[in-house]
Order: structure tokens, then sequence, then C-alpha cells
């Protein structure tokens, strides 16, 4: 299988090669992609929770007599 | 009076790279300015890319973010972080010939102080569902910053992707000082 390039320009020189990664490259690589796919998950997961806490919030407030726009607004939205 | 200097300039000319790094940066500026025009292969409307100084994945970053993604808002902070993935490549889901367009200005890199840096970047989809965020960050390392790796933590750069580094000298008296390299 085919090795990924990475593209290297040298500023003293101005030459510019295309390289293999090497397999410790591929490997650092690797773990930094599952790390921000972790945190990317954990950050959605964080957003949809608020959002269904804003409207259980609203929901509630609602049951207490106050308007909808009076809910929404209190809940920022 | 600040003068600017190209120092380098690089262009994915093939299909795809991985990365994108600078290597024997010279020490004759005052700050370097990155300019980066990008598209990943991530099938998404966006891709971060992941940038580290002197080859080093060591915990040495901290960092600020603000970004406003297709009209919600949102901020993000890390420390001790092994890199600052807070710039962005338009993906591969976007308009066709869409490129995102990021700065990225650090200034101090030859001192043995803490090296801040900030952040502006955007991508690209004709007029819909685009990110755009601006931000800070310091890299607490003592090294002069001698390289510069640019990675899309998802994709890889897509072709006609391009990167280019500019050094910035300031004049302390107010004229300019050393000449272009």
């Amino acid at each position: 299988m085919e090795k990924p390039t990475k593209l290297i320009v040298n500023c003293a020189t101005g030459e510019r090669t295309v390289v293999e990664l090497t397999d410790a490259e591929i490997a650092e690589r690797d773990a930094l992609q599952a790390q921000y796919e972790a945190e990317e998950q954990a950050r959605l997961a964080a957003e949809a929770q608020l959002e269904a806490d804003k409207a259980s919030a609203i929901a509630k407030l609602a049951a207490l007599g106050l308007t909808e726009a009076e809910a929404l607004a209190l809940a920022g939205n | 009076m600040t003068d600017i200097y190209f120092i380098a300039q690089t262009e994915v000319e093939t299909a795809t790279a991985t990365d994108i790094e600078f290597t024997s940066i010279p020490a004759d500026y005052d700050e370097l300015i990155l300019i980066l025009s990008a598209r990943s292969t991530k099938s998404s409307t966006t891709d971060n890319i992941a940038l580290t100084f002197n080859s080093s994945a060591a915990a040495y970053y901290g960092l600020i973010l603000y970004q406003e993604n297709s009209g919600t808002p949102a901020s993000a902070n890390a420390s001790n972080v092994s890199s600052s993935n807070f710039l962005y490549a338009t993906g591969d889901t976007a308009a066709a010939n869409c490129f995102s367009t990021t700065t990225v200005r650090i200034s101090g890199y030859t001192t043995t102080a803490a090296k801040p840096f900030t952040i502006e970047s955007a991508t690209t989809n004709n007029s819909s569902s685009v990110l755009q965020a601006f931000g800070n960050g310091v890299w607490n390392n003592s090294s002069t910053i001698n390289s510069l790796k640019l990675d899309p933590t998802t994709g890889d750069f897509m072709q006609y992707s391009k990167a280019t580094l500019y050094g910035v000298l300031s004049g302390s008296d107010g004229s300019t000082t050393g000449s272009s390299s």
C-alpha cells in the first residue's frame, strides 16, 4: 500500500520535496485524528444536551404560565 | 516602520498531501506571518488543521478560540495540548473550488520567551455552511521556532492548497532594521 506523503519546503534553499511519512509519523497522525474525533464527539454531545435542557426548561416554564416568548427570552433564544 | 518579507511558498501540485511543512526557517525576523489557502479531502464542509512548531508533539500549547459556524457562535479553550488545531480547511463536500483562508501571526519566534500567536481562519462554501474563527494561543517553549507543520486532522490537503510564509521586521526607532534575506 502506498504511504501518504508530506510536502516540505526548505526556507533556506527554497527546495520543495515530497516525502513519504515514516511509520512513527503515520502513528502520530492516527493518534491525533482519534483524539480530535473524540473531542468533536464530546463537543457535539454537550451541544445536544444543552439544547435538550433548554427545551425542557421552556416546557416547564410554559407549564407555570409563562408565554412562549417569555420562556424563550429566559432561555436566551 | 514595519517591513514584510517573503520567505517561502508551496502549493500542493499533485492529488493530495498529508502535511505541509516549512523547515529551516531563518531567525532573521521579529515575527512570522503564515497565509494558508486550503481544502481538505474530509467528507464534510470543514476540517481542522493542526499547527505544530519544531515537529514537537509535546504539550506546550495553550489556546483560546471564538468561532461562528453557519450562524451559531461558540468558544473553546485548551491548555497543555500537543498542537493548535484551531485552523480550518474547507472540506470536500463544500462547493467546488472553495478554499479556506487563514492567517497566523507568530510573535517573538526567536526569543526564549513563550511565543504568542493569533489566528484568523474562515472556510468558504459559496453562501452556506461556513465557519469563521479567530483566536490566540501560546507555544510555551524557549526554543527558537525553526520549522512549522500543518496537518489536516481528518483529511489531507487537496490539490491547489497553498501556504506562504513571511517574515516581519519592526524598527525599534521607527525605521526598518536589517535587510531582506
